[in-house]
């Protein structure tokens, strides 16, 4: 695999992967990461977690150089021997689309020229990838956005995004978990509990799983 | 066993719990949290002869009080909040002596943001996600603090241990004028256009009232990126990260931000400047500059030697008399490199030389 390294910051480095949301490429990072994840400790590092196309390592320069890092994950990377050990499990979720629920369906439906129910419809039609948790515990990204639906995010950020708001911004869709702010275009929510931290993995939903929303 | 320590007698403005931080749960979308401040965090847990791991109490603001519920020792670091033992000035930055009965009261902050208050073997309170901090959104862990609310910990001092003090020969400076923060290059750097980056190299910012613990605006000359673009797709992003959304106002990340970002990421302050960040007030001004990734490193190895290489001392030799004074026992310790340490009634007494 091809890849080029860049710091995000002076303890973290972003191992890009792709240009573009790829779906083989971004399977083959969660199973990159969730090995190194195994090997933490052994290999010095804070934390590493997978994004659609990069592998984001945490290290602590105080303790170590940050070229040995890249030594040693490039090394990783360069003899991993990939098993495609990704779920291929189905969670379907329920929403309720617009109204009070979603707010921006009617800003994305003027973007798109679809009616509102052309929107949900093809929202709902479609199975998700998760491609990466993040944003807020348990916030699943989700790749297969048919083009039709592709709309920029906020220009500022909402300072209050309701717990269980489904949003679409550009190529994604995703739940917000938890209250919080957030720029995505919210057009639906949800119940569906998503996060619980008495578990060992907190987020119901994982990388590599399938989702499908269902209109009620 | 756990022991009570202090009671809050009054609601804090926000007070938190915070170790070193939440890590190893980035993949589940779970932020890092942890102690702003880090050098004033660490520096607390190091003169308790803690682990770094062990939780504090950080305070925002200040005017928070307690009742001391045992005999222990503790240590009050960062900003300087004018903290009083049952209404005597206080030292911070060293290790104090507390009574059953005692009552402690941090004023409003007057040089920073955050105090610390480290106590012997860290707070007790359950580990979610195996770490102790408190994330202020989503309620993930820790605690925040109320009226009321009982600290406990796991040890508290034997009598014999009082009588030694720890001290820092280093104590991180609070009050430079002229605030000069460090940046390193984000990855979407190359996107700024020329006058945005004459802008960050030479104006000055200020630190916005849209602030929490989560990130903050920062407010100056509006920036723009040449493609007119800020959009990304989703990628890492760290506390320190500089975003920039497309009203061109930048947006700094702080320690309980998300760790995955839509907006394009222009700089990233280095782990130095964002720790001192973390001490900075809405309206505080600064200025920035651009450093390397090795000069960021140096710096922050550099702030390690001062601060984290033999910066404490014990204090045991200490002087005690006793006098009598209308028929009351006043005990008196005297100690300190320069006796310039004295305790009355096991009472610090402040004197400035």
């Amino acid at each position: 695999m091809n890849y080029k390294f860049f710091d995000i910051s002076d303890r973290t480095i972003s191992f890009n992967f792709s240009d573009n949301i790829d779906q083989t490429i971004n399977s083959k990072i969660v199973e990159i990461s969730f090995e190194i994840d195994k090997k933490r400790r052994h290999l010095d590092i804070v934390s590493c977690y997978p994004t659609y196309n990069s592998l984001v390592i945490d290290y602590d320069p105080i303790n170590i150089e940050r070229n040995v890092i890249i030594n040693r994950i490039s090394e990783l990377i360069d003899n991993f021997e990939f098993k495609n050990s990704n779920s291929d499990e189905l969670l379907e979720i329920d929403v309720n689309y617009g109204g009070g629920y979603g707010e921006d369906l009617k800003s994305v439906s003027e973007i798109t020229n679809l009616s509102e129910k052309e929107v949900i419809k093809i929202h709902s039609s479609v199975i998700y990838h998760v491609y990466m948790i993040g944003f807020s515990p348990g916030f699943p990204y989700l790749g297969g956005l048919n083009k039709k639906l592709i709309c920029p995010r906020l220009d500022s950020p909402r300072q209050v995004v309701p717990a269980g708001s489904v949003g679409i911004a550009d190529k994604q869709t995703g739940i917000y978990p938890f209250e919080s702010s957030g720029g995505w275009r919210l057009i639906g929510r949800t119940d569906e509990n998503l996060f619980d931290n008495n578990l060992v993995s907190p987020s119901i939903l994982k990388p590599g799983m399938k989702l499908k929303f269902n209109e009620i | 066993m756990k022991y009570e320590i202090l009671k809050l007698t009054n609601q804090p403005i926000f007070s938190t719990i915070q170790d070193e931080g939440r890590f190893g749960f980035e993949q589940f979308g779970v932020p890092n949290s942890g102690s702003g401040d880090k050098i004033s965090f660490r520096l607390g847990n190091l003169l308790m002869n803690n682990s770094i791991s062990d939780a504090s109490i950080e305070i925002l603001y200040g005017n928070t009080s307690f009742e001391c519920l045992n005999d222990t020792q503790i240590c009050i670091t960062g900003s300087n909040m004018d903290p009083r033992l049952n209404g005597m000035p206080i030292k911070m930055w060293q290790t104090v002596n507390i009574y059953k009965g005692d009552k402690i009261e941090l004023g409003s902050s007057k040089n920073g943001l955050r105090s610390y208050i480290s106590v012997k073997k860290g707070i007790e309170i359950n580990k979610i996600l195996d770490s102790r901090s408190t994330h202020s959104i989503f309620n993930l862990g820790g605690k925040k603090l109320n009226m009321g609310d009982i600290i406990s910990s796991s040890s508290v001092h034997k009598k014999n241990n009082l009588k030694k003090i720890n001290f820092l020969r280093n104590i991180p400076n609070f009050n430079e004028t002229e605030k000069l923060l460090h940046v390193t290059k984000g990855p979407e750097f190359n996107l700024l256009s020329e006058k945005s980056i004459k802008i960050i190299e030479n104006n000055k910012f200020k630190l916005s009232n849209r602030m929490s613990r989560t990130g903050a605006q920062i407010e100056g000359e509006k920036l723009e990126l040449k493609n007119g673009k800020s959009d990304i797709i989703s990628d890492g992003v760290s506390a320190g990260t500089i975003q920039l959304p497309k009203d061109g106002n930048m947006y700094v990340l702080l320690e309980d931000s998300q760790r995955i970002g839509g907006y394009a990421r222009i700089l990233n302050f280095d782990t130095l400047s964002l720790w001192k960040i973390a001490q900075l007030k809405p309206g505080d001004e600064f200025k920035l500059k651009i450093i390397s990734i090795e000069e960021a490193h140096q710096r922050l190895k550099e702030n390690n030697d001062i601060f984290f290489k033999n910066n404490v001392h014990t204090e045991e030799k200490i002087n005690e008399n006793i006098f009598y004074v209308e028929g009351e026992e006043i005990n008196v310790k005297i100690f300190g490199e320069n006796n310039e340490l004295i305790y009355v009634n096991n009472k610090p007494l402040k004197i400035d030389f």
